[in-house]
């Protein structure tokens, strides 16, 4: 799954640190997130939301296609 | 594209989607429906396992279900301890590290149970390899845990 977390992180001129307190996890989960390793459970992907007051599907992309798949 | 040679010699080419397409998966996917009947099959299989070690004991070779009964009793007593402790652990370890771990612990069960059956094969067959002891097999499944742990750590929960 895709995310836009390291540029909203970028625009907000916060470390990976810096994040991961924000949101109660660690520095390692927040680079796992962002390097696309690790995909948040869905309270923590909320949480995420809610923190830079987006809607979860503007944080993360699912590359959901629509199901055309013939 | 993948290409597959047949025992008659034909080769044949199958797409990708064949593999990857999200319905196909989707068929194919194990689901609890399907492991709640799955798994009861190698749960008899473990406790045939259990008492034919233990009717192997000397001192239980009249074929007295006691150990059987005793050894069964302490895995369940365990097991519920176990999951006592990993509600815990789930609480205070935070969602990335706790489906690491979890992830690892797969790969230990598989290693362990894969390892012990060939190495059971091959002490059928002669192989002149020693009895595989607990020990052995804890430290099996401890290593191949770790090897898990770190492996999901470091190529991701989805590698």
């Amino acid at each position: 799954m895709k995310n836009k977390l390291k540029v909203l992180r970028a625009m907000n001129d916060w470390s990976q640190a810096e994040l991961g307190q924000h949101l109660d996890v660690s520095r390692q989960a927040v680079n796992a997130i962002e390097t696309g390793k690790y995909d948040p459970s869905l309270p923590l992907a909320f949480k995420i939301a809610r923190l830079f007051g987006m809607p979860i599907e503007e944080v993360f992309d699912d590359e959901f296609d629509g199901g055309n798949d013939g | 594209m993948y290409q597959f040679l047949f025992p008659n010699g034909d080769i044949r080419k199958l797409t990708a989607s064949f593999v990857c397409s999200n319905k196909k998966e989707a068929n194919m996917r194990s689901t609890t429906g399907i492991l709640d009947k799955v798994l009861i099959l190698p749960a008899i299989a473990s406790i045939m396992m259990i008492a034919d070690t233990a009717n192997d004991t000397a001192s239980f070779s009249d074929g007295s279900p006691a150990l059987v009964v005793a050894i069964i009793a302490a895995t369940v007593v365990f097991a519920l301890l176990a999951i006592v402790a990993t509600k815990i652990d789930r609480r205070c370890a935070e969602d990335y590290a706790y489906q690491i771990v979890a992830n690892a612990a797969l790969i230990g069960l598989t290693t362990t149970v894969l390892i012990n059956m060939v190495w059971l094969f091959a002490l059928t067959f002669g192989s002149g390899l020693p009895t595989p002891s607990g020990q052995m097999m804890t430290g099996i499944l401890t290593l191949s845990w770790c090897i898990g742990y770190y492996w999901y750590r470091f190529r991701g929960l989805q590698s």
